[in-house]
C-alpha cells in the first residue's frame, strides 16, 4: 500500500531496458577515417523472432486511398462496357419476374444464326429397255488381181455388145436417157384425198371462226317473244357474199330438196340496160365463206330449180331466154344441156323454171315460163333438150269488152311466174302470173284456154304460190304494193295486204299453213332498206307479226324458207357486199300447230293446219258478209 | 502374178470404178462409189495411192453421211469375211487394180 506521501514522492521513472543474452557486449568496427578500431557500447538488444509482410493497409493511408481509386475506376469502366453490350429485353415484359432473361447470355463472336432448309427429293425411277440391233449378214470374198481384171473385162465386153446392138437397131443414146428418166410421181398435193382434206379443214376453220353464229343458229331462241304478244323477230346469222357476184343482183334462191344445208343462188340483173353475165353460186351452211359450186353463165340468171329426186341436177333460166341444166357434181363447169334457137328457146327472159316430178315419160322434164308469153316443157333426151309448148298466154282484154282480135295484134302476155299444184288430185293445175296483173289458172292437159282468171292486181304479179297445206288457197305478190290471198274457186281475192312498197317476193312457210313472208324495200325518207314482213294469219289477220329491216340501202329481191331449219334466206340487189342474208326465225314466227287440252288428239298435224286455214277463211267470209 | 502384160488401151478402160458386189439401194450405191472414187483421187500421188489417207477419208465421209460405224478396207489382194448390217456393204474395184470394201456395223 502506497501512502499519499509516497505518491507524491518522485519516483524515479522506471524504464525497462532489454537485455539480450546472446547479443554481444560491444561491437567493434574499424573506421577507415580514423584508421583504428572503434568500440561501440551501444548494442542493439532487440531480437527478431518472427517477421511477416502483411497486405493490410490502413484505410486512411495514402496507398490505400490510391488503391481504392484504382478499383473504382476499373469498376466504372466495366459497367460502361456492359451497358454497351446489353441484350434487348423482351417486348412483353414477362409476368413472372423469374422469367426475365438473364442479361449477358452466351453470345458468339460473329453474331450469326443458323438457318436450314431441305429441298424435296425427287423420286427416282429406273427405266430401261433394249432395242434390237439392226439385221446383219455375213459377207465374204476374196480380192485378187485376176479377179479384178476379170471383172473389168466382163464389163467391157458387155458394153461392146450393147454398143453393137444399138448400132444395129439404130437407137440413139437419147432414147435410153429418156426411158431411164423416172416417171414423175403424181404430186400428192393435187390428189383427190388432199382436196377432201382441205375441204374439211376449210369447213372446220370457218366453223370455228363463226362458232357463236352456229350456236345461235342451232340453239338460240328469243325469249322476249313470250312478252311480245304474237310478234316475232328475225335474227341475222350469216351473210353470203362472193367476189364473182359483185355488182349483180340476186335473182333467185332455192334450197336443195335433199341436202338441207345447200342452197343455190342465182345472180343476174333486173335492169334492162345493165345486162352482164350471170353467176350461180351454191352455198352450204357448213362453209359460209365461200360457195361450194360456182358456175358462170353468158347472160344473167333469172331462175333456178333443183330436181326433187336427183339432188345434183339444177335447171337454170337466163335473161336471154336460154335454159340450162347443170349437174353440180360434174368437174367441168359447163351445163349438161343447153337450149338454143333451134330448140325453140324463149326469146325473152325465163322468169321461172320448175321441174316436173312426174316422170311418166321416162325422161326428166321441166317447165319454164317467160315474158314472151310461152310456157314450155323441156325434155332431157340423150344429147339434146327438146321443148314442147304447154301453152301460150293469150292476152285477155278486160272482161266485158271481149275483143278477140286484139290478142293477135298485141301478141302474148308476158308470164312472170308460175306454180304447180303439189297435191296429186290437182297436179295438172298450175297458176301463171302475168305482167298485166292477171293470174290465170291453167291445166297441163288443156293447152288452149285458161280455166280461170283472177283479177285483182293492177300491176305485174311477181310471185304466185300455192299453199303447201290447203289445196285451195294461193297467194300472190305484185308490184302494186299488195299481197293477195285467193281461193282458187273464187274469182276475187279473199284477203289483201297493203305493204306500201313494191314487193319482190312472197313465200309460204313450210311448217304452217297460215304463215308467209314477203319482202320489200321500205322507202322511208328516201333511203331504201330491205324489210322482211312476216305474216301469221292465225295470229293477226290484218297486219304483220314481224317487219324487220334486214339490209340497209338495198332492195330485197327474193326470200326462201328452209324446209328443215328455222331459217330464211334473203337475197338483195346489192351484189358484192350483201348479197344473201340468212336469218333465224324467232319462236313466235314459227308456230305451226297449237295443241291445247281441248284439241282432239287424233288429229294429225296436217289436219290441224287445214283447220287453222278453214277457221281463218270462215272468219274472213264472215267479216265480208257482215 | 502377171502373165502377159495388160495392153495399155485396156488399162485405160479399166480406170473407172466398178461395183463387184453390193446390197445397197441404187442411190446409195452411186453416192458411195462417188465418195470412194473422190477420196482415192484426192490421195493419189504420182508414186501410188496413199492407202492410209484414202481409207481414212472414205471412212470419215461415210460416217458423216450415213452414220457410225463404217469400216473400209483397201488393197490389191486380200480376203475377207465380215458381218455387216443389211444394205450397207459395198465391194468395188477402181483403177484396174484396187479393191475397196466398205461396210457398216
Amino acid at each position: 500500500m502506497l501512502k499519499s506521501q509516497d505518491l507524491e514522492k518522485e519516483v524515479p521513472p522506471r524504464v525497462l531496458y532489454p537485455l539480450n543474452p546472446r547479443a554481444a557486449h560491444n561491437t567493434t568496427q574499424y573506421s577507415f577515417k580514423e584508421k583504428c578500431f572503434k568500440v561501440d557500447e551501444q548494442v542493439d538488444q532487440v531480437v527478431m523472432h518472427f517477421a511477416m509482410d502483411g497486405l493490410i493497409l490502413l484505410k486512411e493511408s495514402p496507398e490505400a486511398m490510391d488503391q481504392i481509386e484504382v478499383f473504382e475506376k476499373k469498376e466504372a469502366e466495366q459497367n460502361e462496357k456492359e451497358e454497351a453490350e446489353a441484350i434487348d429485353e423482351d417486348f412483353d415484359p414477362p409476368e413472372n419476374e423469374k422469367e426475365i432473361p438473364v442479361k449477358n447470355p452466351l453470345r458468339n463472336q460473329f453474331n450469326f444464326s443458323e438457318r436450314a432448309a431441305q429441298s424435296k427429293n425427287a423420286i427416282l425411277r429406273e427405266r430401261s429397255w433394249t432395242t434390237e440391233p439392226p439385221p446383219t449378214t455375213r459377207n465374204y470374198g476374196t480380192v485378187t488381181q485376176w479377179e479384178i481384171f476379170d471383172q473389168y473385162m466382163a464389163e467391157i465386153e458387155a458394153a461392146k455388145l450393147v454398143h453393137s446392138q444399138d448400132k444395129k437397131s439404130g437407137k440413139s443414146a437419147y432414147d435410153d436417157m429418156s426411158e431411164k428418166k423416172k416417171k414423175s410421181d403424181s404430186d400428192p398435193t393435187y390428189s383427190e384425198n388432199m382436196k377432201l382434206s382441205i375441204k374439211i379443214m376449210e369447213r372446220m376453220v370457218n366453223q370455228n371462226a363463226e362458232n357463236e353464229v352456229y350456236h345461235d343458229f342451232k340453239y338460240w331462241e328469243d325469249r322476249s317473244d313470250e312478252f311480245r304478244d304474237g310478234e316475232g323477230t328475225l335474227l341475222p346469222l350469216w351473210r353470203f357474199s362472193s367476189e364473182k357476184a359483185k355488182k349483180k343482183q340476186v335473182t333467185c334462191i332455192k334450197w336443195n330438196p335433199h341436202y338441207s344445208d345447200l342452197c343455190a343462188v342465182g345472180f343476174g340483173s333486173y335492169d334492162f340496160m345493165r345486162q352482164g353475165t350471170g353467176v350461180i353460186c351454191c352455198y352450204s351452211l357448213k362453209n359460209t365463206r365461200f360457195p361450194e359450186y360456182v358456175f358462170n353463165t353468158d347472160a344473167g340468171v333469172c331462175s333456178l330449180d333443183w330436181h326433187p329426186a336427183h339432188p345434183a341436177v339444177l335447171a337454170v333460166g337466163l335473161y336471154d331466154g336460154t335454159v340450162l341444166v347443170y349437174d353440180v357434181r360434174a368437174r367441168t363447169k359447163k351445163p349438161i344441156y343447153q337450149s338454143t334457137v333451134r330448140t325453140n328457146k324463149h326469146t325473152d327472159p325465163v322468169w321461172e323454171v320448175r321441174w316436173n316430178n312426174d316422170e311418166s315419160t321416162g325422161a326428166l322434164n321441166f317447165y319454164s315460163i317467160s315474158s314472151d308469153g310461152r310456157v314450155s316443157n323441156w325434155f332431157l333426151l340423150k344429147n339434146k333438150l327438146e321443148s314442147e309448148e304447154v301453152m301460150e298466154l293469150k292476152l285477155m282484154g278486160s272482161p266485158g269488152t271481149g275483143e278477140e282480135d286484139e290478142t293477135s295484134l298485141a301478141g302474148l302476155a308476158g308470164g312472170l311466174c308460175f306454180d304447180f299444184h303439189s297435191h296429186s288430185d290437182h297436179s295438172h293445175l298450175f297458176l301463171v302470173g302475168t305482167e298485166e296483173g292477171r293470174i290465170h289458172k291453167c291445166s297441163k292437159a288443156f293447152s288452149g284456154q285458161y280455166l280461170e282468171t283472177y283479177e285483182g292486181h293492177t300491176m305485174a304479179v311477181y310471185s304466185v304460190r300455192w299453199n303447201p297445206f290447203h289445196e285451195k288457197i294461193f297467194i300472190s305478190a305484185s308490184a302494186d304494193w299488195t299481197v293477195k290471198l285467193w281461193n282458187h274457186e273464187n274469182r276475187f281475192a279473199i284477203l289483201s295486204f297493203d305493204l306500201s312498197q313494191a314487193i319482190g317476193d312472197v313465200a309460204w312457210a313450210p311448217y304452217s299453213s297460215t304463215t308467209f313472208a314477203a319482202i320489200t324495200s321500205d322507202g322511208a325518207g328516201g333511203s331504201t332498206s330491205g324489210v322482211v314482213h312476216v305474216y301469221d294469219l292465225s295470229v293477226n289477220r290484218n297486219d304483220h307479226i314481224c317487219a324487220q329491216k334486214v339490209v340497209k340501202r338495198a332492195k330485197l329481191t327474193h326470200v326462201a324458207f328452209s324446209k328443215s331449219e328455222p331459217i330464211i334466206i334473203v337475197g338483195d340487189d346489192r351484189g358484192g357486199s350483201h348479197l344473201v342474208n340468212t336469218l333465224k326465225l324467232s319462236p313466235n314466227l314459227r308456230i305451226d300447230v297449237v295443241r291445247t287440252d281441248e284439241t282432239d288428239q287424233n288429229l294429225t298435224d296436217m289436219d290441224m293446219q287445214l283447220q287453222k286455214m278453214e277457221h281463218l277463211l270462215e272468219m274472213v267470209t264472215e267479216t265480208k258478209t257482215t | 502374178m502377171a502373165g502377159r502384160p495388160i495392153p495399155k488401151d485396156v488399162k485405160k478402160q479399166c480406170q473407172k470404178a466398178t461395183v463387184k458386189n453390193t446390197d445397197m439401194s441404187n442411190e446409195m450405191k452411186t453416192e458411195v462409189v462417188d465418195i470412194i472414187a473422190g477420196s482415192i483421187d484426192k490421195f493419189t500421188l504420182p508414186t501410188g495411192v496413199n492407202f492410209e489417207g484414202a481409207t481414212r477419208a472414205i471412212k470419215d465421209a461415210l460416217d458423216k453421211s450415213y452414220g457410225f460405224n463404217w469400216h473400209c478396207a483397201m488393197g490389191k489382194g486380200f480376203c475377207f469375211d465380215v458381218t455387216a448390217q443389211n444394205g450397207t456393204l459395198m465391194h468395188c474395184y477402181y483403177q484396174g487394180e484396187l479393191a475397196i470394201l466398205v461396210y457398216k456395223c
